[in-house]
């Protein structure tokens, strides 16, 4: 059955009307407020033009938060997509309890971000928390908590990262790798190639476009990294784990600055666009 | 005749009790005075300060008649949730227990009722028994009450009683003592667990509570010729006080004790200090009334009746205003002085306190007044003020003399004694430090305040550099709002009637 124009509009509308409601018109409402001073404090409203872009763009803070997520970004992505194609690999193929072994894979994120922020605030904390128990378990000093430590708090909050969204990359590219027809496998196995040949040439070229899509939601994600850090360690210690999210938030939820809080969130969104026009580019390329 | 007469006057005088005591706005007077009312109070998440009005709330419901609702949102949210639903007319809240230091953006728009009459008509609530700072200034606006006090805030220093006393030393009377005491036992094992232990443990962590921390700390340098003189402006052009030696004495301070304390003090919250001391790791704390109460708790503490507070440490160099350098003190700089030392108690934050919204109609105004009376009265606030988990302490007369309440929470009369008597110094004291409580007071401390003394404590900043930070981010936010209007307000913070 082939689906007429009007057929497609009337499917459409129910999300055209939600995500019109709900997201772009507060979205161009936010996008018209940075242009203004607009504030619940403030009685008058006068148009400010780009001056809350600059201001945005000059504030030594928001320079630190975009270092952060740069890092962020460029370090857990490409971890998270290796280990989740790991694992997505292993569980291909039925294994010893492999429903069991799937359900414990993702619990990691279903656990919500403020959870997993305020569990690893106490699995590392120097009193109560587990790492520091099993160091004095056996016999060793008490370990600082990686998150008090300037130089470790931000690879320690990448790692806490990867490990909550690793499964959720694992599950997104388990449908493609189970896909792929067994006898590619034995072809491959019959012509010789150990298992790293068999997944560079095998595996990789038949999930790449998925490797691809998966690649982009997740360095949007990062791009947007807020909950956990702003549990774990609110940006700091210093600015050390600041994230233009957390900048955004703290502009204009904690000190009312509206227009500076939407004009910094409108240069995240701006990132994240950059790489959907990326990740939209490829893909045409790919299947022209 | 005479058993007519009599049952004439048991109905005339019975009639009179139950008309005086339902003009009374209390819930005693009638178990349907709020029948079909429903109050929707906002507050934040706690366990603190939600706990014991939702324990409460089924108690008040039966009394009255009302239904109250509960809504928490975290304290992070909390002000712009508010703010919000005040400047949008939502008004899906209509009382709040909250931060009264927001009265000062709250109450010049007309966000809040006025209280005045209502506290003062309201012999249950009892408010001359409230203590005058928490009447005067926590809740009084330019000399309207705005609200009803349901928690005592200072902050004040802990310490092991039985550690100094077999170590020979005595509770900090200056920030140098606390530094030097920090110090002896830093390294020290404290509770007998074979492990190291902590001199001091303080909340340090960013976008938390901690710059209170350093305001404590700041306040003995900068504050010394009464509570009028203010710790935070000049009075002359609304310039900040945080870039002078005081100023740069009180980081070196913050800076030393980031150091002498648990290796992760820099990602500590208030919740992780009070922890610490409470499981017996440390020998200091600097803290709110809190872990007088958490100190007895038997479900965690390990420091039962070995626990000592002492008014805020203070300074014997204080800013000499005329010459703006440090200055040692003498009768005419320091003359609240004790021993030749400027103690300036800090009123952190200035205690939990219920509000109410002006917009909501007048019988849901009623009810949620008498609520939150119910809440202060001292047959309700004395048993919750000796509750670590209620997160509220003591601000009425009758908590600091009535002990029993403290001797059933656990606490001795010698321990309940000293404890209340460190907050009893402080309210007492006439250089009290008043909070800050201008416009955009949030952006001033949660904001410039709090991620430069992160910064600092990171390494990123110098001394010299973070208090160029905040005072030029203090001032340009000053400017933006009006210097002028700025200063009034903040005289006006300041003229409390004591």
């Amino acid at each position: 059955m082939r689906l007429t124009r009007r057929d497609r509009l009337v499917l459409f509308a129910p999300l055209a009307v939600l995500l019109g409601g709900w997201l772009v018109v507060p979205a161009l409402i936010g996008l018209g407020a940075t242009l203004t001073t607009y504030s619940p404090l403030t009685t008058t409203v006068t148009f400010a033009g780009l001056q809350n872009y600059g201001n945005v763009v000059h504030d030594p803070q928001f320079a630190e938060a975009t270092r952060n997520v740069l890092i962020f970004t460029f370090l857990a992505v490409p971890l998270e997509l290796v280990l989740g194609f790991c694992l997505a690999y292993l569980l291909r193929r039925p294994v010893w309890g492999r429903s069991w072994w799937r359900g414990l894979l993702l619990l990691p994120w279903l656990v919500s971000p403020i959870a997993s922020g305020v569990m690893w605030h106490f699995l590392f904390s120097g009193a109560t928390g587990i790492v520091d128990f099993a160091q004095g378990w056996l016999g060793r000093p008490e370990l600082a908590s990686p998150v008090g430590d300037v130089r470790l708090a931000l690879p320690a909050t990448i790692l806490i990262e990867v490990w909550r969204v690793t499964p959720f990359a694992t599950f997104l590219l388990l449908p493609g790798l189970a896909s792929i027809p067994e006898e590619r496998w034995e072809q491959a196995t019959l012509a010789g190639a150990s298992w790293f040949r068999r997944i560079v040439d095998v595996a990789i070229p038949e999930v790449s476009p998925l490797l691809l899509t998966v690649g982009m939601l997740l360095t949007g994600l990062s791009l947007g990294t807020f909950d956990t850090v702003l549990i774990l360690t609110g940006g700091g210690p210093g600015t050390a784990t600041l994230t233009p999210a957390l900048y955004s938030y703290g502009r204009a939820f904690v000190t009312n600055d509206w227009p500076l809080g939407a004009a910094s969130a409108w240069l995240i969104a701006a990132g994240v666009a950059a790489v959907g026009a990326v990740y939209i580019r490829l893909s045409s390329r790919r299947s022209h | 005749m005479s058993r007519l007469l009599a049952r004439a006057i048991v109905l005339v005088v019975g009639g009179a009790v139950l008309l005086a005591a339902c003009s009374n706005g209390t819930p005693s007077s009638n178990g349907n005075k709020f029948s079909g009312v429903t109050v929707r109070v906002v507050t934040f998440t706690g366990p603190q300060i939600a706990e014991p009005l939702q324990r409460r709330a089924p108690d008040f419901e039966r009394l009255t008649g009302a239904k109250i609702q509960i809504i928490t949102v975290p304290f992070s949210d909390l002000y712009q949730k508010l703010l919000t639903d005040f400047a949008t007319k939502t008004n899906s809240y209509d009382a709040t227990v909250f931060d009264p230091q927001w009265m000062g953006d709250y109450v010049p728009s007309g966000y809040l009722e006025d209280l005045t009459d209502r506290v003062h008509n309201d012999s249950a609530l009892q408010w001359n028994d409230i203590a005058p700072f928490f009447r005067d200034f926590s809740a009084t606006f330019k000399g309207k009450v705005y609200t009803v006090p349901l928690d005592g805030d200072f902050q004040m220093v802990y310490y092991r009683t039985d550690l100094l006393q077999k170590d020979g030393l005595k509770p900090p009377e200056t920030w140098q003592d606390y530094v030097s005491i920090a110090q002896h036992f830093q390294g020290k094992d404290l509770n007998g667990d074979g492990k190291a232990d902590y001199g001091s443990c303080l909340a340090m962590k960013r976008s938390a509570q901690s710059y209170w921390a350093w305001i404590s700390i700041a306040s003995a340098y900068l504050q010394s010729q009464g509570t009028k003189q203010g710790a935070f402006f000049n009075l002359n052009d609304m310039q900040p006080l945080t870039n002078n030696p005081a100023a740069a004495a009180a980081l070196n301070v913050y800076k030393t004790l980031s150091k002498i304390g648990p290796p992760d003090q820099l990602n500590n919250d208030v919740g992780d200090s009070r922890g610490l001391f409470v499981s017996g790791r440390c020998a200091l704390s600097l803290d709110w009334g809190d872990i007088g109460p958490l100190a007895v708790d038997k479900t965690q503490s390990k420091v039962i009746d070995k626990v000592g507070a002492v008014i805020l440490p203070g300074s014997k160099q204080v800013l000499d205003r005329s010459t703006m350098q440090l200055a040692d003190c003498n009768a005419t700089l320091c003359p609240y002085a004790v021993n030749g030392v400027n103690h300036s108690p800090f009123a952190a934050f200035g205690g939990w306190s219920g509000a109410i919204n002006h917009a909501s109609s007048s019988k849901v105004k009623d009810a949620a007044f008498a609520f939150l009376s119910y809440m202060s009265q001292p047959a309700q606030s004395s048993s919750d003020v000796t509750i670590g988990k209620t997160g509220f302490n003591p601000y009425r007369t009758s908590h600091f003399t009535n002990l029993g309440p403290w001797e059933t929470s656990g606490m001795s009369e010698a321990a309940a004694k000293n404890y209340l008597g460190a907050i009893q110094s402080s309210l007492q004291s006439p250089n009290m430090v008043l909070d800050l409580r201008i416009p955009q007071t949030n952006y001033y401390q949660q904001t410039a305040l709090d991620t430069a003394l992160a910064q600092y404590l990171a390494g990123e900043l110098s001394t010299n550099a973070t208090m160029a930070q905040i005072t030029s981010q203090w001032n340009k936010k000053t400017d933006e709002i009006g210097r002028q209007s700025q200063l009034d307000a903040y005289k006006a913070s300041l003229s409390v009637t004591k």
